[in-house]
């Protein structure tokens, strides 16, 4: 994956979309481009990405790292670029707005998570009250400097009569700031950088803890994709099943 | 809270009952749609009580356990199949939505699960309440749109298509506003909107089902046959995420395992 990392993702990414654009502009008559904007290649590339999404539902999390389940969401990423440069040029009516939303959301959801997972960066760092630190560990045990200094100031754990915790709570303080730490309540720390308040740590008497930190760069495209995405789910309960106007064989 | 488990059974006895009578009348005098939509609004006041009655009892929102989410499984399946009835005027769609939110209620009462107070960190998040009920509530329609689909498959009846469409088309939105706002919530509590946990893989095979069945209608393509199948296999992939990946060896360390 760190082959792919920035700026190789950005540029495979510039790439992949100037491809499609210049086909789209220069040979929108050819057999490749009329095929992907075809019937066939719509429902294949949802039922290929069905059915590896099937496999992986029964044989586990590792054949979503596969080649073949990344060419099916690649292959479904490119006909969906197609059908979306069609529908902004064809589309019409009232259902043009719940096109673009659904299609343009999907594809800045899929293009954010895949070309940005290989600059996703996960660190874990064991804390005990009172101690400092500026060193996280990778799930592979790699280790990484942060850019800042983590104390651990408290951390309290409640629990319910019968054991299950109740409240998991942080208190940290960094660049000369007090912080309160949740779970479900992250810090940002940086630009596309948070810290996560994850769980209790080694014997309760030492009253340590284990905070995340995750940085996700393309995480604001992911998150631009779903608000299109939520507000075209809205046309769709709205609008109901109509068929689009516009559409004209290439 | 066993002492408000207890008063489950009689609840939900008076809205099967009058859940029933709604959809016999339903069956008997087609003409009448006012009487079996009053009676079946009344089961499902009835039944909504004992979520309210359960919930204030609980100190948190009863969506915790797979038996919690069965009771709001049993309400919008009332619900579903209540709105399908009015919209369509379907005289057998009250019965078999009738059938579907008993079997919930029943196996809710031979196996009614954990019901404490507990509610871990993870849970305590404002997305929790539309989250889950969002999701239960497109449960509720995908499983009307299932029920017309067999009749369809049985009946060889092409008219229920334009029924399953709508009802698809809603159940679709509300998947996705639940898939979504959960992506944002794993984002808030894990650190990432996207993991392919079991649970989250799920998910995506039913949306991607139903997005297929969209697809094949707005195409034109499939055969009547071939389009009920599909949205049963669809609700059969639903059934799958909701409770059936907990019986998976690859869920087991799954990080949506809430008291099972």
């Amino acid at each position: 994956m760190e082959l792919f990392a920035f700026p190789v993702n950005l540029i495979l990414a510039l790439v992949w979309g100037g491809i499609i654009l210049w086909l789209w502009k220069d040979y929108r008559r050819s057999v490749f481009v009329r095929w992907f904007l075809s019937p066939l290649a719509t429902l294949s590339s949802i039922l290929l990405f069905g059915s590896g999404c099937l496999v992986a539902g029964f044989a586990g999390v590792e054949c979503t790292r596969s080649w073949w389940f990344t060419s099916e969401l690649f292959f479904m990423m490119t006909v969906l670029a197609f059908v979306l440069l069609r529908g902004l040029r064809d589309a019409g009516g009232k259902l043009r707005y719940r096109f673009i939303l659904n299609h343009f959301g999907l594809l800045t959801v899929l293009v954010s998570l895949f070309f940005g997972s290989p600059d996703k960066d996960v660190l874990r760092l064991s804390l005990t009250p009172g101690m400092t630190s500026d060193i996280a560990y990778r799930e592979d045990g790699s280790m990484d400097k942060l850019r800042y200094e983590v104390c651990l100031e408290d951390f309290r754990t409640d629990y319910y009569e019968n054991g299950v915790p109740s409240v998991y709570e942080a208190t940290i303080s960094m660049d000369g700031k007090t912080v309160s730490l949740k779970v479900n309540s992250p810090y940002a720390a940086r630009f596309a950088e948070q810290i996560y308040l994850v769980s209790a740590s080694g014997p309760q008497a030492q009253g340590g803890c284990v905070l995340q930190v995750v940085r996700q760069p393309w995480k604001w495209l992911t998150v631009i994709g779903i608000i299109l995405m939520v507000t075209g789910a809205v046309l769709l309960f709205v609008q109901g099943p109509q068929t689009l106007s516009g559409h004209r064989e290439e | 809270m066993i002492m408000v488990w207890d008063i489950f059974i009689y609840f939900a006895i008076a809205a099967v009952v009058l859940y029933a009578v709604g959809a016999v009348v339903a069956w008997t005098r087609p003409s009448k749609v006012g009487v079996p939509a009053s009676l079946c609004g009344m089961a499902m006041l009835v039944f909504g009580a004992f979520i309210v009655i359960l919930w204030s009892s609980l100190s948190r929102p009863p969506m915790r356990t797979i038996g919690e989410t069965r009771l709001w499984y049993s309400f919008f399946a009332m619900a579903a199949g209540l709105f399908t009835y009015i919209r369509w005027k379907y005289n057998w769609v009250l019965s078999f939505s009738a059938v579907l939110s008993t079997v919930f209620i029943v196996i809710n009462c031979l196996k009614p699960q954990i019901h404490d107070a507990t509610l871990m960190p993870a849970l305590q998040s404002g997305w929790f309440i539309p989250h889950v009920t969002v999701y239960m509530f497109s449960y509720s329609i995908l499983g009307c749109a299932f029920l017309i689909a067999l009749r369809g498959l049985v009946n060889k009846d092409e008219t229920v298509l334009q029924s399953i469409d709508t009802l698809v088309y809603i159940g679709l939105a509300f998947l996705s506003f639940g898939m979504l706002s959960g992506a944002v919530w794993a984002k808030q509590a894990w650190g990432d909107f996207w993991t392919w946990d079991p649970k989250e893989t799920w998910a995506a095979i039913t949306w991607l089902s139903y997005l297929a069945y969209i697809h094949f209608r707005l195409l034109h393509k499939g055969s009547l046959k071939w389009l009920c199948i599909l949205v049963i296999f669809s609700f059969a992939c639903l059934q799958m995420c909701w409770w059936g990946v907990n019986y998976l060896p690859s869920a087991q360390d799954s990080v949506h395992v809430y008291g099972r």
